[in-house]
């Protein structure tokens, strides 16, 4: 009985494992990755320290976002540099906010992690 | 006879034939499609390759050939040009051009910055530029004359001659003042192509948000040399039109048509800017292109149509002198700038052989025209969104305006909401292209709508006279921000429509091999079937897409180039461990400075078969 319980609760971890590893698919390109670390290494230091903790950063992040999401929210920050009346229609917008939450999320979890 | 008069006779019968052959040189090179001659490829803006190497079936394979970082931050429009072995690349503020040999893996032959000392030539410092330009420091790209010359349209309004093998300036004039408000003419800038045609360049001008006054003007291409100068608005000898002879919905304009439609003086600071990318007809002999917002945007000021600010102007460009002109949105009460491509073709409307003039203005309809009479033929949504004018009465010309979406008719300081589309209108400066195959419209369009407040705005020289308050969001019905469309010039109607996140902010081009180019503001180059917007083909550049795609061939093999470069770098914002990691995001503050990082601005990226 006991045995029956613990295998069920395996195979259901496997499949929410399975089910949640579809959701966050964890697919950032290398590239992706490395243009993080390299912002984020300019941001703090150039060091060995910083590229151990940049790279568990963006690892991180990577687990709680997808890619197409990321490089939305990436989109909009962009945006959000350059002030005119395009750059200014994509603060307001619903799907503006909705990303950089979430990217803000799985920051705010990379760095308890990792800093 | 003297010896003197005998030479005058002589150069003035030399000169003729020579305007003549500098027309047909280029118009000829615009037909090898090895070369991109001109930024929208042809007179007619088609944004069409006869190149077919990559096509449906292989595109799908297609692998980044090489990239060159143009060290520039900020939005990067237009596109390089190909002349012969040399391609020619420009950058945001400061307007640098690069020539690149692509004999030699794209050495840089030469590299040209307007900018000296922190000033351009006009005199005004770049800072004092930025901070009067609107939308992300943008250029729009050079042009190139046969004579050997490339011709920048700087920041500041700066018209530069350059040496197309040498980057040596061969004369500079500044258009209009940038900054300062001297010359009657307050914080224009230059944001548009320099045009060539026959023996001139013409310019427009940006900054309606500014309270100018803009024009056309034409040059010498040979000497720099002023030779007209059309307004947009105020006394007809102003505008070039004769009372008589233009026409406007086929009837003659008359006396004074578009000083009766200003309250007082207001047209002196009226806008009326040009800044789109515009078409020539040699046959016609007749340039085509548009007419920006009036201003301010709080429309409660200045009752009246406001003629000819977001009009289609049909001109000599001889002389200037209009031939017909029309006004897509009288009395603009949502900044929908006229400025957009003018696309030229022969083609069959409702059944007929026209010589058309294809438009996908701001203000959500697509205008088919005669470009010869400037009869309108079609007029249609091209976004269902729309709904700021039921539909364009055509008897008179006249957009059918809902009351509920008129900023003016609910008055000052009132929020007038969910107007479709929004200021950036269902397509902004990104020009479509025209698909010869298919005889299809490949359009990028915006898919955002707004509420808009006007609000009372004094005019300060120099300063911004905008006088609304704006927000957007996405059209009723789904999230997403932008479409991109196939369209029917003809029968007025969408044929495919693909959703995107964002705006389609990127000018597409289509070619031969069956497929469309277009670039998303995520920073993807897609490429999709012309005739059913299938997705074949999709790669991610370093930073948003909003440049032009161009092809050409090289040593037998077919290229396809779009620069990318939006707004800042965003790393630094999304990158972690920052003490405050919300500050890289405002550009403010201890992290502004990183912002600043060019390892990752504007790129070309040129892309070939493996």
């Amino acid at each position: 009985m006991k045995n029956t319980i613990l295998r069920n609760f395996c195979l259901l971890s496997l499949v929410v494992i399975l089910f949640d590893s579809k959701l966050r698919s964890n697919d950032f390109p290398t590239l992706a990755r490395s243009e993080f670390v390299f912002a984020c290494m300019s941001s703090n230091a150039s060091n060995r320290d910083f590229m151990a903790k940049c790279s568990c950063a963006i690892d991180e992040i990577a687990k709680r976002i997808n890619y197409e999401e990321y490089s939305q929210a990436e989109a909009i920050a962009r945006l959000q540099l350059g002030a005119s009346p395009r750059e200014e229609a994509f603060k307001s917008v619903g799907l503006s906010k909705e990303r950089m939450d979430k990217l803000y999320k799985a920051q705010a979890a990379s760095e308890l992690e990792c800093f | 006879m003297s010896i003197l008069k005998k030479s005058i006779i002589a150069s003035a019968a030399l000169a003729l034939p020579f305007a003549v052959s500098a027309n047909s040189k280029l118009e000829k090179m615009m037909k090898d499609p090895s070369q991109w001659v001109q930024q929208s490829g042809d007179y007619a803006g088609h944004r069409y390759t006869n190149l077919d190497q990559i096509n449906k079936s292989n595109v799908g394979s297609l692998k980044v050939a090489w990239t060159f970082s143009t060290g520039v931050l900020r939005g990067h429009e237009g596109g390089p040009l190909v002349i012969g072995d040399m391609m020619y690349v420009h950058t945001a503020i400061p307007n640098i051009v690069y020539a690149l040999d692509l004999n030699d893996d794209q050495r840089i032959v030469w590299k040209y910055n307007p900018v000296k000392g922190g000033k351009f030539p006009g005199g005004e410092t770049m800072d004092r530029v930025i901070s009067v330009m609107c939308c992300d420091n943008v250029n729009r790209g050079v042009n190139y004359h046969p004579n050997g010359t490339i011709v920048l349209h700087a920041a500041d309004t700066s018209v530069i001659a350059l040496d197309a093998k040498t980057g040596k300036e061969k004369w500079i004039t500044t258009n209009l003042h940038a900054g300062t408000g001297k010359y009657g003419v307050s914080a224009s800038t230059g944001s548009g192509q320099p045009f060539i045609i026959k023996d001139t360049v013409g310019v427009g001008c940006s900054g309606a948000e500014f309270g100018v006054r803009c024009n056309w003007t034409s040059y010498d291409i040979n000497s720099g040399k002023r030779l007209w100068r059309a307004y947009s608005m105020g006394p007809d000898k102003d505008m070039l039109v004769d009372p008589n002879k233009t026409t406007s919905m086929l009837k003659p304009i008359g006396k004074d048509s578009s000083l009766k439609t200003w309250p007082g003086d207001a047209w002196k600071i009226g806008g009326g800017s040009i800044w789109g990318f515009y078409g020539y007809d040699s046959k016609l002999n007749t340039l085509y292109y548009g007419t920006g917002n009036p201003s301010t945007w709080n429309p409660v000021v200045r009752p009246g149509d406001n003629k000819w600010s977001m009009t289609i102007n049909a001109r000599n460009p001889d002389n200037g002198m209009a031939k017909w002109l029309y006004q897509m949105t009288p009395y603009d009460e949502w900044d929908y700038d006229g400025v957009n491509e003018m696309i030229l073709v022969d083609m069959k409307v409702k059944g007929k052989n026209r010589q058309a003039l294809v438009h996908f203005d701001r203000n959500g309809f697509a205008y088919t025209m005669d470009r010869a009479s400037g009869e309108l033929l079609v007029a249609e949504k091209y976004d269902p969104a729309v709904n700021w004018a039921t539909h364009v009465d055509m008897k008179t010309g006249r957009p059918q305006v809902q009351d509920r979406y008129s900023t003016a008719h609910q008055g000052e300081d009132v929020n007038t909401t969910n107007i479709c589309p929004a200021a950036l209108g269902s397509k902004d400066q990104q020009p479509a292209a025209y698909d010869r195959l298919s005889g299809l419209f490949m359009v990028p369009t915006n898919h955002v709508c707004m509420d808009y407040e006007p609000f009372k705005v004094d005019y300060v020289a120099g300063n911004a006279y905008v006088g609304a308050t704006l927000s957007m969001y996405p059209a009723p019905g789904g999230t997403h921000l932008g479409n991109m469309i196939g369209w029917d010039a003809d029968k007025g109607k969408i044929v495919w429509s693909n959703e995107e996140p964002f705006s389609v902010w990127s000018g597409a081009m289509a070619t031969a091999g069956g497929i469309t180019f277009y670039g998303t503001l995520e920073g993807y180059a897609k490429a999709v079937e012309s005739k059913t917007g299938k997705e074949l083909f999709k790669f991610k550049t370093p930073s948003g897409i909003i440049g032009n795609f161009m092809s050409y061939s090289h040593k037998g093999k077919q290229y396809v180039g779009i620069l990318s470069g939006v707004g800042g770098w965003a790393g630094i914002g999304l990158a972690a461990g920052l003490t405050d990691p919300t500050a890289g995001l405002g550009a403010v503050g201890a992290y502004s400075a990183l912002h600043n990082h060019t390892a990752l601005g504007g790129v070309l990226t040129v892309f070939a078969l493996p």
